[in-house]
């Protein structure tokens, strides 16, 4: 059933007839914002400006000419991709697809804009795209971590600490035990003991969820620089766990633009694959998953049947503690190869933002965290090519769109029901 | 089993007490012996108390939270101590003991620079030389410079909580309100006074605008919240640091991240006119704002609406409240708050606005809710406290070389014990009255 015709029906309930408005208003703004774009690519850019993209790494077997695009045509492009989203959004308001337009129309325009900014410049394509994917992966790590939390009922606000803690431990363990892939072990168990922190304080303690969380990440902040400061610099031979390097996948890795980015990166990119997957899975299509989702939409109903709410909900926070870990560990092991203060730098949050743009689903968390990790390389790369333009817009972008879509502006995404509340098991 | 009528812990926070004085009493430092006295007989008469609705049935659980973050740090002090474990087996207790004492003079350390040397103090004033008083004074005007920004921002969440709002986002409306401050500071010419009330009120507005965005949100949209307050946490500060980096309030010719100094016109002027001396009129403000907002909240029909709604939206609801409207202006009032704790910083202590305008203020006015039990009063002496520590870290670090930064993780220790009254309970054996600062109950929309 379309929604034109939904609304012609007296049935409609308040939340249905505001989800299609909103998809009206969506339809509207994709439309003006595609006309604003093929404007701006008639009149507003010089004819003949090409901005030459390399799409191949100086050093691959396979070598292409450069992908010159001209900064008009591109922008008309997206203006057109823009319409044709607008009249997607428009045939069926209430579509549950919504976020997918969103992505695609936030995407081609944000590539245009890059094109429109760089035009005259040699940028490599390439380049760009193997930052957006190792900036995305720790935001789905993190994405998946809050996932796994919120499934069971639980808002884990924690992660950034935890990350930030488990790159700590995975620095001194790995240096300890001289191997980086035994700091990683490390990381993720102190990853997995603080998720079950979190969950004594939320379930046992009835310590509110957003407090305990905060408390979290603020003693992650303190202990860490504390640690730093007391110990790692005196001893930095406790701070030097090794780098975990890349692992190519042959042939796979060669393709022109996508390999270098999508199949040449460090045993963290193919887990997070897996990881996505089997999540995907586990939570649809297994009895855990169904029992995982029945405690977090309604753990009395869940307890009603023979459902143990609270053993579910301390391992969902103990997977999810890992996971976070894991993060941790990425950023310690694959970027910089030591601890740094405050390295998380917000990426526990922006993968909460990623949860609740990816609808509480791994594949969504991963197409938002491409979306995000976009946006962060762009600013990244805007600032070594020498472009004097604010970036700010691209470094607010994962917050403003978070909170867009919370508010449900202009779409509708629903995470699981009993998030925030304690459960007393009687 | 019987239950003990004492915890474990308080056995050993007697034992270790003890050891402190003894400690303290040999070195001589006698303030760090009184204070601590001070504290062990407050706790002695607090769990001979019985539960209830009096003044020191109240302090139990903040003072119980409070010693509690400390015992841990300390736990974390020695054990972070790389030569403790170089020491240890070849003389365990020795070592205990020596760690015990770096712990005590660490923690004395503190209390002396957050509250000066009564010695000096008399010294100074009898020979009343302008500059050695200033230096005498010097760390409780500390104390109190560091209290004034705490105060407002510890209020914004204090009326947010009673209102059932979790707003954690008084960080971010701590920027804003800076950066609203700081641009009338450098850029509208005014006269004297009238600078100082147009920047103020600049800060103000800029917090409350940055808090109005999350409670017209949740009133209209049901939009949670500490989601949207987080994500404003980090725009707000992206904000600042382009604004920073922009001709807008970054000096000519400027490179780093630091504003252009506001007017004189524009500056709070200090409290008292001593060499080294820094404490100044915000801390008045703050102490007003502190009064209005005990006004407000428990002697207006607007503040029994937030409490109301706070304690029970539905039924505030049925009772003809119009719950949105109270979200919305409750926000307003708690981001206009912080937003002056941001002008105050800018316009009274720093006169220019840089990155590190609040060290995490926003975070630490959490703890102070729910220490002061989110009343007004509580949460001035709750930043006190907090002021204190903020004070005395920097001479801790540099007498005992103990990282500042154990304070932060302190901080978050006191918020997880004040926010666990069961933990506290089981820890000390002790009987918490149901009235402990409690979290609001908010009938949490889903995400």
């Amino acid at each position: 059933m379309t929604g034109a015709r939904m609304a012609d029906e007296t049935t409609m309930s308040a939340a249905d007839r505001r989800a299609h408005n909103n998809g009206l208003i969506r339809a509207a703004i994709y439309a003006a914002v595609g006309l604003l774009a093929v404007f701006v690519g008639l009149f507003r850019v010089p004819a003949d400006q090409l901005t030459a993209y390399k799409v191949v790494f100086e050093e691959s077997v396979i070598q292409l000419p450069d992908l010159s695009l001209p900064v008009g045509g591109t922008y008309m492009v997206a203006g057109v991709v823009g319409l044709i989203v607008a009249g997607l959004q428009f045939t069926s308001p209430s579509s549950v697809s919504w976020r997918r337009l969103m992505s695609v129309v936030l995407f081609v325009l944000a590539f245009a804009v890059l094109t429109g900014i760089l035009g005259g410049k040699t940028p490599s394509l390439v380049g760009l795209m193997s930052a957006t994917v190792s900036f995305a992966l720790p935001i789905v790590f993190a994405g998946l971590a809050a996932i796994l939390a919120e499934r069971s009922g639980v808002m884990n606000i924690g992660i950034e600490g935890i990350i930030l803690l488990g790159a700590a431990a995975t620095s001194i363990g790995g240096s300890l035990l001289g191997n980086p892939l035994a700091g990683i072990a490390i990381g993720v168990i102190s990853g997995l003991l603080l998720g079950l922190l979190l969950a004594v304080l939320a379930i046992r303690y009835h310590v509110d969820q957003v407090i305990a969380g905060t408390v979290l990440n603020l003693a992650a902040a303190g202990i860490t620089t504390f640690m730093y400061t007391r110990i790692l610099q005196v001893k930095p031979d406790l701070n030097q766990p090794g780098l975990v390097g890349a692992t190519p996948i042959p042939f796979l890795s060669e393709i022109p633009m996508i390999g270098p980015a999508l199949f040449n990166g460090s045993f963290y990119l193919y887990a997070g694959y897996i990881l996505i997957v089997i999540m995907q899975l586990a939570i649809y299509r297994t009895r855990w998953g169904l029992r995982l989702r029945a405690v977090g939409e309604n753990p009395k109903a869940a307890a009603t049947i023979g459902i143990d709410v609270l053993r579910i909900r301390y391992r969902a926070l103990a997977m999810s503690g890992a996971v976070a870990g894991f993060a941790g560990s990425y950023l310690v092991v694959v970027s910089t190869g030591s601890f740094q203060i405050g390295m998380s730098a917000g990426i526990g949050f922006i993968g909460i933002a990623a949860m609740i743009f990816g609808g509480w689903n791994p594949v969504g968390v991963a197409g938002a965290a491409l979306v995000f990790g976009f946006a962060r390389s762009a600013e990244s790369r805007l600032g070594t090519v020498g472009v004097d333009v604010p970036t700010v817009f691209l470094s607010i972008l994962p917050y403003v769109v978070t909170i867009i879509v919370v508010a449900g502006l202009v779409g509708r995404v629903r995470g699981p029901s009993s998030v925030g509340q304690p459960y007393e098991q009687s | 089993m019987r239950r003990l009528p004492i915890g474990p812990a308080t056995i050993l926070w007697t034992i270790v007490a003890i050891a402190f004085a003894v400690q303290f009493a040999l070195e001589g430092a006698y303030i760090a012996l009184g204070v601590e006295i001070l504290v062990g007989l407050v706790v002695l008469v607090l769990s001979t108390r019985p539960q209830g609705r009096t003044f020191l049935g109240r302090l139990k659980l903040p003072v119980l939270a409070i010693i509690s973050a400390f015992i841990v740090g300390g736990v974390v002090l020695i054990f972070s101590d790389l030569e403790f474990y170089a020491a240890f087996p070849g003389d365990p207790l020795g070592t205990l003991a020596a760690s015990l004492g770096r712990v005590g003079s660490a923690y004395g350390a503190l209390i002396v620079g957050a509250l000066g040397d009564p010695g000096k103090i008399v010294a100074a004033l009898g020979s009343g030389n302008a500059n050695k008083i200033g230096i005498a004074f010097r760390p409780i005007s500390e104390t109190l410079l560091a209290t004034t920004p705490l105060i407002l921002a510890g209020l914004a969440v204090a009326v947010a909580f009673r209102s059932g709002i979790f707003n954690i986002g008084a960080e971010g409306q701590l920027k804003i309100g800076a950066v609203f401050a700081v641009w009338v500071g450098i850029w509208v010419p005014l006269p004297g006074p009238l600078h100082i009330l147009a920047a103020l009120a600049a800060g103000v507005i800029g917090g409350a605008a940055w808090g109005f965005i999350p409670g017209i949100l949740k009133a209209k949209t049901g939009a949670h919240e500490v989601i949207t307050t987080i994500m404003l946490n980090a725009i707000a500060q992206q904000i600042m640091l382009t604004l920073l980096l922009s001709p807008i309030l970054q000096p000519e010719g400027g490179t780093t991240p630091i504003s252009r100094t506001v007017m004189d016109s524009a500056q709070l002027p200090v409290l008292l006119d001593l060499p080294k001396i820094r404490v100044h009129f915000g801390l008045i403000i703050a102490l007003l704002a502190a009064v209005w907002t005990s006004w407000l909240m428990f002697r207006t029909t607007k503040g029994f609406e937030f409490r109301a709604a706070g304690l029970n939206p539905r039924a505030a609801g049925y009772a003809g409240m119009r719950a949105g409207r109270t979200i919305v202006l409750a926000m307003i009032v708690s981001g206009g708050l912080a937003g002056l704790a941001g002008a105050s910083e800018v316009l009274g202590t720093t006169h220019y606005l840089s990155p590190t305008i609040s060290p995490g203020y926003g975070w630490d006015a959490i703890a102070l809710a729910l220490l002061g039990g989110t009343r007004p009063s509580g949460v001035v002496i709750a930043a006190l406290l907090f002021g204190a520590l903020r004070a005395g870290g920097p001479s801790m670090a540099l007498a005992t070389g103990v990282p500042i930064d154990l304070l932060a993780f302190i901080s978050a220790l006191v918020i997880m014990f004040v926010a666990a009254p069961r933990l506290v309970r089981e820890i000390y054996r002790v009987r918490l009255s149901a009235t402990a600062p409690s979290t609001p109950q908010v009938v949490e929309t889903p995400l």
